[in-house]
């Protein structure tokens, strides 16, 4: 009984491809998930996206109803450890029709340790993930095979013939100790041998020759060892034999009771197949629910909103790259923003944030489908049944000239597929970055206008060409950029401070100065108004943008000044921009 | 003579050897039978290098007082004489079936089988230490399992062998190899699993083509532990030559189990050397004890 089954809510594919949960780092988000029933692993581990409202609305509900249960029960916090303690203990269920001790084992432990969570619950929460337990004439059976909750044997109690037969074993039993312990002391009273229970004793060979001397019949057999001594062993005499064959008899007896004790037993569990279906449907959901809101404590984490007509983000926290912030002392910036149309095409320089905006979206909404509450002051968003990335590492492989862009337009035609079949989520890194900016642009142009029209779906476009047609009911973004003013002063307190050369000097490039570019950059999402209304691309501030990080990294001057020429130029100006 | 129960109780002890019919099984029964003898329970456990080839186990038929834990495969179970009472099923399986952690509820017998995987036997005996079932482990099993029970923190290593007259000198050089091996020193650490600066670490076996990609430069290797160690004899003399060796994972070695045949006590331990002779703590588990009155106690232990 796996666990993706056992909740039954969770049917179909997910909705969200590996492509997608890739490019978003959810992954390492969900190694965070530690579950402690092969249910709760199993589940997670299909690492399911929903396309169902019902069925995320159920995991928050779950999520919020173990949040409630371990706040009225926080003064006892031991409560909450035995809780995890039991949860982890228990198995997963054996098959049913298969009367082995083994199976009747696994079912009693899976049984008390299901108890034991629904006793430590309070009522809402037992109602709540179904885990009342209705089973106390089955526990009180499987309790006959041991005392201890979580041991099974087949106890004389379960058939009335087993006690008196295994009376009658332990006395034969006692005979044949007491037979063996005389032979023992008759061989230790003839020839000194003290075996102190082991099989065997190896003897100075004068004495094993005195020993085989003696004859048979005086519990021993002598064999030689090596050239210096013998080996002997105590062999039973025949009313050792006769006992050990009685025993023998005795034990096929108990055998056959005991399997037939067992087939009565696994009957009774075999009746209860609905009832035990329930309660790994109950400890798994229950399971789940305290990972999620673990995680959600955690990270202060909100519960997200879908359904709705538009994607809404409050500071919303995109945790892989916060925690690489964190590690590396820099600082983080949530994202927020406001999506009211289909298609959606962000701009901005290198470095700027765009891959990074599109991995925040789809890590939250991938979380919000997945049925977590997500890492966001508020989180509103569509329902979608597909959930997409295309762009680079998508598919595997490089994405060097054709067969890169080869790779970007096979995908492009299965998303243009599933969108026109269900909602889609679709996220375009740099799409067509490998072609001609011409006909990229056209491309682009075109796929934009296209998802502009597709009112089920949202695509998201970074990109940093510059000639996307604008006249479409697209959402214009751009990324804030560096923040100019400061990251002059910033590398001009460093070339005047004592040491530095004056003039013009060739700066390294260090990991130091990529850290303190990414301090200077402002990480917010703006709306590209220049966009929308003009013909002149707002894009003028990220290619700047591009140049003076250039010329920040401490590229040739002379370079950056040509290409501010041309750029100038080109864009019917004259002379050098700085 | 019986070893000293002392040199067992409460350790996870693993008996191992050079191979097969070294006297591991032999020697384990009897650290069991000292342990008994002492009042302890122990709980018996088995791995399988012999009786079989890969994915197989070896089945080992032990005696078992009530009370002590053992560990054994679901196909064992039926044939068990000592009314098995199953406390834990492990994870994975064997060829024989699951594997399971049981206690015999009366004296009998039954076959010991070990987990195929060498986590899972650790994973065994910390379940039978975690919950108390038994504070003394006797293992029967082979060196390449060390690694994980060695991280158990209570292991300690036992190596038996067996010495005849045609092969005393190589059974005498073995041991004295294995000495020089389990007894190389610990890395500093700067961390867990981190060796101090300087050191060059080399994660997995030392194997003489691993031992030709080291630097030259390289002073101190640090090994995880002795077992990943492939270099012998002359190799292990060159390259202890050209570079120091460490482990990250030192190992409490309780000692030898020497069983002769056809060689004499005296003349072994001169091919041993005093430093390896005074590291054998049982000389012929199952000789009688020489010198022993003829009517010595029956119990078993017992000082004369």
């Amino acid at each position: 009984m796996r666990g993706g089954a056992m909740i039954g809510r969770h049917r179909g594919a997910s909705a969200c491809s590996a492509a997608a949960w890739n490019f978003a780092r959810v992954e390492e988000f969900w190694r965070e998930l530690e579950p402690l029933t092969p249910y709760g692993k199993d589940y997670f581990e299909a690492r399911h996206v929903h396309s169902s409202l019902a069925a995320i609305e159920a995991d928050c509900g779950d999520i919020e109803a173990y949040g409630g249960f371990a706040s009225r029960v926080r003064s006892a916090s031991a409560r909450l450890d035995k809780l995890a303690w039991h949860l982890r203990r228990i198995p997963r269920l054996p098959g049913f029709g298969a009367p082995g001790v083994m199976e009747l084992f696994l079912f009693k432990k899976f049984l008390s340790n299901c108890r034991a969570c629904a006793d430590l619950l309070d009522d809402g929460a037992r109602a709540h993930f179904g885990i009342e337990f209705a089973s106390e004439e089955l526990a009180e059976l499987l309790a006959m095979g041991g005392a201890d909750p979580e041991s099974f044997h087949i106890a004389s109690a379960y058939d009335e013939a087993l006690g008196p037969l295994r009376a009658e074993m332990a006395g034969v039993a006692e005979e044949i100790a007491q037979r063996y312990s005389a032979l023992a002391d008759a061989v230790l009273d003839a020839f000194g041998f003290d075996f102190a229970d082991r099989e065997f004793l190896i003897v100075p060979a004068d004495e094993g020759l005195a020993a085989a001397a003696a004859g048979a019949g005086r519990g021993l057999t002598v064999e030689p060892f090596d050239d210096q001594s013998y080996l002997v062993r105590r062999a039973p005499d025949a009313a050792l034999l006769e006992l050990e064959r009685r025993r023998e008899a005795l034990r096929e007896e108990e055998q056959a009771l005991e399997a037939a004790a067992a087939a009565r037993i696994s009957a009774s569990v075999d009746r209860s197949e609905a009832e035990f279906a329930r309660y790994a449907e109950a400890v798994a959901r229950l399971d789940v629910a305290r990972c999620r809101f673990l995680l959600a404590e955690k990270y202060g984490l909100s519960r997200p909103s879908l359904g709705g007509a538009a994607l809404r983000i409050e500071k919303g926290r995109f945790l892989p790259l916060a925690g690489d912030c964190a590690s590396m002392g820099t600082a983080y910036t949530p994202v927020s923003v406001e999506l009211r149309h289909s298609a959606a095409v962000l701009s901005g320089s290198n470095m700027g944030g765009k891959t990074v905006a599109l991995q925040s979206i789809l890590f939250l909404q991938i979380l919000a489908q997945s049925g977590m509450y997500v890492p966001a002051e508020l989180y509103e968003s569509k329902l979608y049944d597909f959930i997409e990335y295309i762009g680079e590492g998508c598919g595997g492989g490089g994405s060097k000239g054709l067969s890169g862009f080869g790779r970007e337009v096979r995908d492009l035609s299965e998303v243009l597929g599933k969108s026109a079949k269900g909602a889609c989520l679709a996220a375009f890194d740099e799409f067509a970055r490998t072609t001609g900016s011409e006909e990229a642009e056209a491309l682009l142009s075109e796929v934009v206008g296209r998802f502009a029209e597709a009112k089920r779906c949202t695509a998201l476009f970074a990109t940093h060409f510059g000639r996307i047609e604008r006249d479409r009911a697209v959402h214009w973004l751009r990324m804030a950029g560096l923040d100019r003013k400061a990251a002059r002063e910033r590398f001009q307190k460093a070339a005047d401070a004592p040491g530095a050369a004056a003039g013009a000097e060739i700066v390294a490039v260090d990991e130091a100065r990529l850290r303190d570019i990414n301090r200077l950059m402002r990480y917010e999402i703006l709306e590209d108004r220049a966009a929308r209304g003009g013909s002149a691309p707002e894009d003028e501030a990220a290619a700047s943008d591009a140049l003076e990080i250039a010329a920040l990294l401490g590229l040739d001057a002379g370079l950056i000044a040509g290409a501010r020429r041309r750029l100038a130029k080109r864009r019917g100006g004259g002379g050098d921009e700085s | 003579m019986l070893p000293a129960a002392e040199l067992f109780l409460g350790k996870v002890n693993l008996i191992t050897g050079p191979g097969k019919a070294c006297g591991k099984t032999l020697f384990a029964k009897a650290a069991a039978l000292s342990v008994r003898a002492a009042g302890g329970r122990p709980a018996l456990l088995a791995v399988g290098a012999e009786g079989g080839g890969p994915g197989k186990v070896s089945a080992k038929e032990v005696r078992l007082e009530p009370g002590e834990v053992f560990v054994t495969a679901e196909r064992l179970l039926p044939a068990a004489t000592c009314l098995p009472v199953l406390l834990e099923v492990l994870p994975g399986a064997s060829a024989l079936g699951r594997v399971v952690v049981a206690r015999a509820a009366r004296r009998g017998r039954a076959a010991l089988a070990g987990p195929e995987r060498n986590e899972y036997l650790a994973i065994a005996a910390g379940k039978i230490l975690e919950e108390g079932w038994a504070s003394t482990l006797i293992v029967d099993g082979a060196l390449n399992r060390l690694t994980q029970v060695a991280s158990l923190g209570k292991a300690r290593l036992f190596y038996a062998v067996v010495a005849g007259r045609a092969d005393c000198r190589s059974a005498a050089a073995g041991l004295k190899a294995f000495l020089r091996r389990v007894e190389l020193p610990v890395a500093a650490m700067e961390s867990p699993n981190a060796p101090a600066h300087g050191a060059y670490r080399v994660s997995g076996p030392l194997t003489p083509s691993a031992a030709e990609r080291i630097p030259e430069s390289a002073g101190l290797v640090a090994i995880d532990d002795f077992s990943k160690l492939f270099l012998e004899g002359r190799d292990l003399d060159a390259f202890l030559r050209r570079h120091g060796l460490a482990v990250l994972r030192g190992v409490d070695f309780g000692g030898f189990s020497v069983a002769l045949r056809g060689v004499g006590r005296g003349a072994f331990e001169a091919l041993l050397g005093e430093e390896a002779s005074g590291r054998v703590v049982s000389w012929n588990a199952y000789a009688e004890d020489a010198g022993a009155p003829r009517r010595i106690a029956a119990t078993c232990g017992a000082a004369p």
